[in-house]
């Protein structure tokens, strides 16, 4: 993988690439960081000049000055274990780059992970997706909303996002897939291990497929990680429809009433059968209800008007 | 010139021991761009010029200005020992990291990591391997003052020399930070190479030296025959002054010329491929100190040695291209006043240098059987996928090293995985440097015929823009070698070709589960014998003529066979005399038959076809051959003495394996096999 020297400097300071002990920023901190140098009229490359002087500027934290100072010796091996990833066929992309989905910065601000790692096509990064989540544990009639919402989504020339765990998400991610829709699966952990898989494997075949995660693609699951993967689902979707939620708890809960308070992306909840126990709540809480899956075409009108893409398709 | 070329000019002199040296031009220039500019350079000069000062005394400067170690990446051993002597000039502390010395390791890293080391060299291998990666690059790459490529044009897959270990250093340059200079160099590139390395390095300043070699009288000679060009090295190479070097297209080859020059009374010495590194050492100090006339090898020493003191070059083939060829025979007139560079061009060799273009690359077929199993099954280790995959081992292990830099494959241990990224075979890609190897073929093959001035024509082949007329080849002087060996000298290489014998090893291990029960323990063949190599002029050809064109065995192969079966007198001496049944005709039972008549012992017919199998040749892996050729024939005649096992061909040695072990399971003592010519190891 090549990359830009802005890019590099992304990687060495918020990730853990090259070695685990390494200090490294959150979003927040890294945001803070953009910040102060764009103030001063440089790039986030200027972090590994001696003249710049990027920890010495006012306005950085200790944390984040004590992280630049270790950069030098500590950027080209985070670069290699990014080329060592690249060689499993794991990309990168990083907040500075031209590629990166840029509604994550517009939604998440401060929240937007800095580095992507994914595998596939990451053209289908377009924003235009619908997310379809849900719980794991999903009755017959949920299912069958699931899969239908996902044919819905390919019929109107949308991807599918969503979250690849059990249930809901795989079920719908799955239905897309058959009919030759395209899947953006958002994974909260172990990019790593589901690359070793012989279905996603031959699921990347057509490049209608594209896995993306903001943890390191070894880390395992933690309760944080899943709803940053949640953030990320609706971030990047048009919209994002709850097929089945529990009332108060549970992370699909939390990552809905997340979403509405955050207004990221426009959030719609199923609200006849198949539905789950905290749907009535969910609306309540300014969820747009759905009970005919034909009326998201309509939804998806209002929400992002016709863009110019949409002129050029229909 | 400034300050700091005045102290450069100082460690010049430091270095080369003389006070009143002075820098080439280019070689100041160079240590600025890496020194002071912090950019990257690559050096294209003809070995000799001195581009190891450029590195070292770039290390000197940079070190005093604060910078972290330097690091040398090359291929030469060789040039690492003498090395390792030339830093302490400079004060210059250095070490190298190899697969001999993995004991010092630890010390080495605590060194730079203390700051306390100047220069490390490390050879290109160690980039892929496993503990490298893990435990000495996190020390290194981070702080590294001057990343140095020596042999860069390996980098190039243009090149012919290009090694997929060099894609890493690739990586590397790309991962340092900014204002890491890197400085690649090398003696043999021409635009495209140099276009190429610069796409994979990234901008670099080019100096480039012409690459004539004062001393060097360049010959041509065009000799048909094996015989005739060996015949021509006894005679002449007494005759010539010094030490040398004499090139062969494959290991085979070598070997076979190297044993002809001893049996001559020439000091001679084969390096190859396979010849251990203290080997190697031994050869190349003996060569240094005079005691070896000449050293007969293969590719494998063109980079791996640097003698200035070389006085001629022989090629006993026509390399593939002018650039190994200039490669190759610039090995030659360095430090000396006179050298010879003889090309002996023999009618073989444009088929081993087809053989060498058509198998650079694995078979879209192959690499989409490969791909697909790893698809289906992840993490394959190689003896899983042989199963699969109908290919020899060492082809397919080149084939998953050329996947693994396309990161279509990656490994983990000894288990492979497919990679996320969608591969395609690239089609066009290797149409394009299968063209351009046959450019090269083709100017070699201009090479041979040209009037010209042979030094201009290389110099041009690798874009030289100062090349002209040298005034000492044979074709600026008119001076020719000797064109032909005495007859009787050719008719002594002759036989010799012809006796030249070839053993064949027993197989010890069955390569997995087969439909027949045999035992390797208590049924592994005896050593036997080969009477020929395919491909050799002689018997091999009358074998070939025998088998494809006459449908019999021409009576001299009985004859040699009878005769190598004398000298070889295998004890316990055989009783009887089996061959193994042919799926058409009685050619070798017949040719057999005859064998034993001449002998005086038995000929017995043991075997008898079950089934049909297909031509051994047609399988390429050892799981393949065994299965193939197990349960196709079953025994039903057996004497118990020891027993001669004829065939006419030997290649993976399945055949005889599997069948010597059902004869000792009958009941059959040892099984001795006999083959009239060795198929194996075409083309390398």
């Amino acid at each position: 993988m090549m990359f830009t020297d802005d890019a590099k400097a992304v990687i060495a300071l918020t990730t853990r690439l090259g070695s685990s002990r390494r200090p490294s920023l959150s979003p927040g901190k890294w945001h803070r960081l953009a910040t102060v140098l764009r103030d001063e009229g440089l790039t986030p490359a200027a972090v590994f000049d001696d003249e710049s002087s990027a920890s010495e500027l006012p306005g950085v934290p200790s944390d984040v000055a004590q992280a630049i100072e270790t950069l030098r010796s500590a950027a080209a091996e985070a670069i290699l274990e990014a080329d060592e990833l690249g060689r499993k066929g794991i990309w990168m992309l990083t907040i500075v780059d031209a590629g990166y989905p840029s509604q994550l910065r517009d939604r998440l601000d401060s929240n937007a992970p800095p580095v992507l790692f994914g595998v596939g096509n990451k053209e289908l990064l377009t924003g235009n997706g619908i997310g379809i989540v849900g719980s794991r544990d999903v009755d017959e009639a949920g299912a069958e909303v699931a899969k239908a919402a996902a044919r819905e989504a390919v019929k109107l020339g949308r991807s599918v996002v969503s979250g690849g765990a059990r249930g809901i998400d795989q079920l719908a991610m799955n239905a897309a897939y058959r009919v030759g829709g395209s899947v953006v699966g958002v994974l909260a952990d172990s990019l790593l291990a589901r690359i070793r898989k012989p279905d996603v494997l031959s699921a990347l075949d057509g490049g209608q497929t594209c896995l993306i995660s903001q943890q390191s693609p070894s880390a395992g699951f933690t309760p944080a990680s899943a709803m940053g993967r949640n953030k990320l689902i609706y971030a990047l979707s048009a919209l994002t429809l709850v097929v089945a939620t529990a009332e108060g708890s549970g992370g699909t809960w939390a990552g809905a009433t997340e979403a509405l308070r955050a207004h990221n992306g426009i959030v719609a909840v199923w609200r006849t059968a198949g539905e789950g126990a905290g749907n009535t709540a969910l609306q309540g809480l300014g969820a747009a209800p759905v009970v005919d899956l034909e009326s998201l075409e309509g939804l998806l009108d209002s929400v992002d008007g016709p863009t110019s893409e949409q002129l050029s398709l229909y | 010139m400034d300050a700091p070329a005045d102290l450069a000019v100082e460690h010049l002199r430091a270095l080369t021991g003389r006070p009143d040296a002075e820098f080439r031009p280019g070689q100041w220039e160079a240590i600025r761009t890496v020194v002071e500019d912090r950019r990257r350079a690559l050096v294209v000069q003809r070995t000799g010029w001195g581009k190891s000062a450029v590195y070292l005394i770039a290390t000197r400067l940079l070190r005093d200005a604060g910078a972290g170690p330097t690091v040398i990446v090359s291929p030469l051993l060789a040039l690492m020992r003498n090395q390792l002597v030339m830093t302490e000039r400079l004060g210059l502390s250095a070490h190298t990291v190899n697969s001999t010395n993995r004991e010092e390791w630890d010390a080495v890293f605590e060194r730079i990591e203390g700051d306390e080391l100047d220069l490390l060299l490390i050879s290109p291998e160690r980039l892929s391997n496993d503990i490298f990666q893990r435990d000495v690059r996190p020390h290194l790459f981070g702080q590294v003052g001057l990343l140095v490529i020596d042999e860069v044009h390996c980098i190039s897959d243009w090149g012919h020399d290009f090694r997929p270990d060099y894609r890493r250093l690739q990586e590397i340059a790309a991962a340092l930070p900014r204002g890491s200079p890197v400085l690649g160099t090398t003696a043999t590139a021409n635009d495209r190479v140099v276009a190429d390395v610069r796409a994979q390095l990234g901008d670099v300043d080019v100096y480039r030296g012409p690459l004539e070699r004062e001393s060097l009288s360049l010959h041509v000679l065009d000799m048909a025959h094996k015989a005739e060009r060996m015949a021509w090295l006894a005679e002449n190479i007494p005759r010539l002054p010094g030490s040398g070097i004499v090139y062969c297209l494959t290991i085979h080859d070598a070997e076979a010329v190297g044993e002809w020059l001893s049996s001559v009374g020439i000091s001679a010495a084969v390096y190859t491929g396979p010849t251990p590194h203290e080997e190697r050492v031994a050869v190349e100090e003996a060569l240094t100190d005079g005691d070896l006339k000449v050293v007969v090898a293969t590719s494998a020493l063109a980079m791996g040695y640097d003698n200035p003191r070389i006085e001629f070059v022989i090629h006993y083939q026509t390399p593939g291209s002018p650039i190994a060829y200039y490669q190759q025979v610039g090995r030659a007139g360095r430090a000396v006043d006179q050298s010879f560079g003889v090309l002996l061009a023999g009618w073989e060799d444009e088929d081993v240098q087809d053989w060498f273009i058509e198998t650079a690359f694995p078979t879209e077929a192959h690499t989409t059987r490969v791909l697909d199993s790893l698809q289906e099954t992840p993490g394959m280790r190689l003896g899983e996928l042989e199963e699969v995959v109908n290919l020899r081992r060492s082809r397919l292990d080149g084939m998953l090293k050329i996947l693994e830099v396309e990161r279509a494959v990656y490994r983990e241990g000894s288990r492979w995985f497919r990679s996320a990224e969608r591969w395609t075979y690239p089609v066009e890609r290797i149409a394009a440097v299968t063209a351009h190897r046959r450019a090269e073929q083709a100017a070699m093959r201009e090479y041979v015929r040209t009037d010209a001035c042979l030094m201009e024509f290389l110099r041009r082949q690798l874009d030289d823009s100062g090349a002209a007329r040298c005034g000492r080849c044979a074709n600026c002087t008119g001076r020719q070698l000797p064109q032909q060996a005495a007859p009787e000298v050719v008719e002594a290489a002759l036989a010799r070709l012809r006796r030249r014998q070839y053993l064949i090893e027993p197989r010890l291990r069955l390569p997995g589960p087969l439909d027949v029960d045999i035992d390797l323990k208590t049924g592994r063949l005896e050593v036997g014998r080969s009477l020929s190599r395919w491909g050799d002029p002689g018997l091999a050809e009358l074998v070939r003529r025998g088998k494809y064109e006459d449908g019999r065995f021409d009576g001299q192969l009985v004859e040699a066979t009878v005769a190598m079966i004398r000298e070889w007198a295998p004890e316990p001496h055989p009783t009887w005399i089996t061959w193994v049944p042919s799926t058409r005709g009685e050619l070798i039972a017949d040719f057999a038959r005859s064998v034993a008549a001449d002998l005086g012992l038995p000929a017995v017919d043991a075997f008898r076809r079950v089934r049909q199998s297909h031509p051994q040749k047609t399988m390429e892996n050892s799981t393949q051959q065994a299965r193939n050729v197990a349960g196709a024939v079953e025994v039903i005649l057996v004497r118990d003495g020891p027993v001669f096992l004829i065939d006419d061909m030997v290649d993976s040695r399945w055949t005889l394996t599997v069948l010597g072990a059902q004869l000792r399971s009958a009941g059959s003592g040892p099984v001795y096999p006999v083959a009239l010519t060795d198929t194996s190891n075409r083309g390398q």
